[in-house]
């Protein structure tokens, strides 16, 4: 898995490229925390390469929007296939998390 | 392509692996090898390779103690219309409140639960236990199959009424295409998923598990159905069910004589019996069996789904809550002297259930006071999930010292995945099914009924129902005994 992180004035992206499973969960979980510590206004999750989620890096997405929450700050994701929308749908994570279908309507929003 | 030698064995390959979570890929990629040789779409590996990584997950996080390094098996196997990814381990058995425990592990179930068409869980007693996730095998079902003429002809064709009596016979191979239009004309895309797909009714026929009577009118088109489902080839008794009739041919009694059918059919060869399920949306199939000579044996409250229509009943209205069945046992041979054992609070309504059924048998009331020898060995289980009822069956193989404690347990990690209502079949060949029955009451199961024959004797099934909504007065109830029974039933209801 490889994160590519893009900071700008108003938002941080996050770019998620393979897979995030009980492995490299902890990876993702590192990459996020020293995002955090820049304490973002907004973060913007780039899941458009991201091709298998399972439940080790759905917990991840939950940790970090409470994290979001906390801060009154705002997540976004874009991006997702079909694959992986079926399993935010299924975990109900769909209803947690504002999802776009890609990075401009994620801004505008 | 694997061969048929190999699909009847047990297992088609077999991986044995640490309990580290380094080699979730390793069983990942030995599942989808072999999965991919059974064709299934993209879509359906990535579930299949996610599926494995949360049973793997689980077992390793739930089956050992933090530190404790074990190993578990992982195997793939065929069945009939289905590829069978089964986790085998013999570690400590599962517990609810360590799962409840892990942040991880609701949501790995709840993906378990959705991405395997079914899933068991098996207690093994002494042996460890087992999950099986299961993957029905990539069929065209006949709604893909149906050109847009046809789908227009089974709305002009439930305008029409047909004037000829079909004739009936037992179902051959060559049916099965047919059978599978018949099911969309009668119940569009509503009805439980196997009988939608040609390939699997054949498996099914072939492996001895399925026989049905069909209707075939002058054209020979399939204008009725009723099959009778086998729990194995050759059992003694069957299920009755899959009732079709196409809405033309209604009032021909293609219900009726199809019963009576198959009842000449189990006679025939030496069955014990036929049981089935009756809907309470009306009350119809109730007068039905009723009327053939078929004695009501139990009441299952929230068994079909609420999105089950019925065309041409009640005008395709959906019922408004999960629907009651009734439970009904033909005999069709005389059945074995058996005894059987009832705790004291059941025994009223179920020694009327068994007078009427009028069955080879010894009823015995054990008073709660009693306290009857238990095996002392550890209970044998089987957990049967059926996602698209969203049910649970658990079947008590064998009832050991820990039974209570294993059901409870099961139950619980059930209701966290959110099923919503979870059967318990207990034997009633021994005494302490008395005190079985008594304990799990205390926990919240109901009386369902009784099951004549099921498993080398009768079962009692217990239902369980996890914040289900059950209005009574909207159950249709044909007789004065299953009316007695529901008042029965209900009273724990809450």
């Amino acid at each position: 898995m490889e994160i590519k992180t893009d900071q700008t004035d108003n938002y941080t992206k996050i770019a998620i490229i393979g897979r995030v499973d009980t492995v490299t969960a902890a990876q993702l979980e590192k990459a996020i925390q020293s995002v955090l510590e820049n304490e973002p206004k907004s973060i913007i999750m780039d899941c458009t390469e991201l091709d298998y989620i399972s439940s080790s890096g759905l917990r991840v997405f939950l940790i970090l929007q409470k994290k979001m929450v906390v801060k009154n700050a705002r997540l976004s994701l874009f991006g997702l296939n079909p694959n992986i929308k079926e399993i935010f749908d299924i975990s109900g994570f769909s209803t947690i998390f504002k999802i776009f279908p890609d990075l401009k309507k994620a801004i505008n929003n | 392509m694997i061969s048929k030698n190999l699909l009847s064995k047990d297992y088609i390959a077999k991986l044995s692996l640490y309990s580290d979570t380094l080699y979730i890929r390793s069983a990942q990629e030995f599942v989808l090898y072999y999965a991919k040789l059974f064709s299934f779409s993209e879509s359906d590996l990535k579930k299949l390779e996610l599926a494995t990584e949360e049973a793997v997950l689980s077992t390793i996080e739930n089956s050992f103690d933090e530190g404790e390094f074990g190993s578990f098996d992982i195997m793939v196997s065929y069945k009939p219309g289905a590829f069978v990814i089964t986790i085998e381990d013999q570690g400590i058995p599962s517990d609810a409140e360590r799962l409840e425990k892990q942040e991880n592990a609701a949501l790995g179930l709840l993906l378990m639960r959705n991405l395997a068409d079914e899933f068991n869980m098996i207690n093994l007693g002494r042996s460890g236990k087992k999950t099986e996730l299961i993957k029905y095998l990539p069929e065209t079902s006949i709604a893909d199959l149906l050109t847009i003429e046809d789908k227009q002809k089974n709305v002009e064709a439930e305008q029409a009424v047909s004037t000829d009596a079909p004739v009936m016979r037992l179902v051959q191979l060559r049916d099965v295409s047919m059978l599978s239009r018949l099911a969309y004309r009668v119940y569009g895309y509503t009805y439980s998923s196997v009988f939608y797909y040609p390939e699997k009714i054949r498996e099914l026929i072939e492996n001895g598990l399925l026989t049905s009577a069909v209707s075939v009118n002058k054209e020979g088109e399939i204008v009725g159905n009723l099959s009778l489902f086998f729990e194995h080839k050759g059992a003694k008794v069957a299920d009755s069910g899959a009732a079709m009739v196409d809405p033309r041919y209604r009032g021909h009694s293609i219900f009726k004589e199809s019963k009576k059918f198959l009842t000449r059919y189990a006679h025939t060869n030496n069955m014990y019996g036929i049981f089935s399920e009756a809907v309470t949306i009306h009350s119809f199939t109730q007068q039905g069996n009723i009327s053939l000579g078929a004695k009501e044996t139990g009441i299952m409250l929230a068994y079909a789904g609420e999105n089950l229509t019925f065309k041409k009943i009640n005008d395709g209205k959906k019922s408004e809550q999960r629907q009651a069945v009734v439970l009904f046992y033909l005999k069709t041979s005389q059945e074995p002297f058996r005894t059987v054992y009832l705790n004291e609070k059941f025994y009223p309504v179920l020694k009327k259930i068994y007078d009427n059924l009028a069955l080879d048998r010894k009823i015995i009331l054990v008073p709660d006071h009693e306290k009857p020898d238990v095996l002392d060995t550890l209970s044998v289980i089987n957990t049967a999930v059926k996602p698209d009822l969203n049910i649970a069956v658990i079947a008590v193989n064998q009832i050991g010292m820990d039974a209570v404690g294993l059901i409870s347990r099961q139950l619980r990690e059930l209701c966290l995945k959110k099923i919503e209502t979870i059967y318990v079949e207990i034997p009633l060949g021994i005494p302490y099914a008395a005190v079985l029955s008594r304990e799990l009451n205390k926990a919240g199961f109901m009386l369902s009924g009784i099951v004549p024959e099921l498993r080398d004797g009768d079962i009692l099934k217990m239902q369980y129902l996890n914040n289900v909504f059950v209005d009574p007065s909207k159950i249709v109830i044909a007789s004065k005994l299953a009316s007695e029974l529901l008042t029965e039933i209900m009273k724990d209801y809450h």
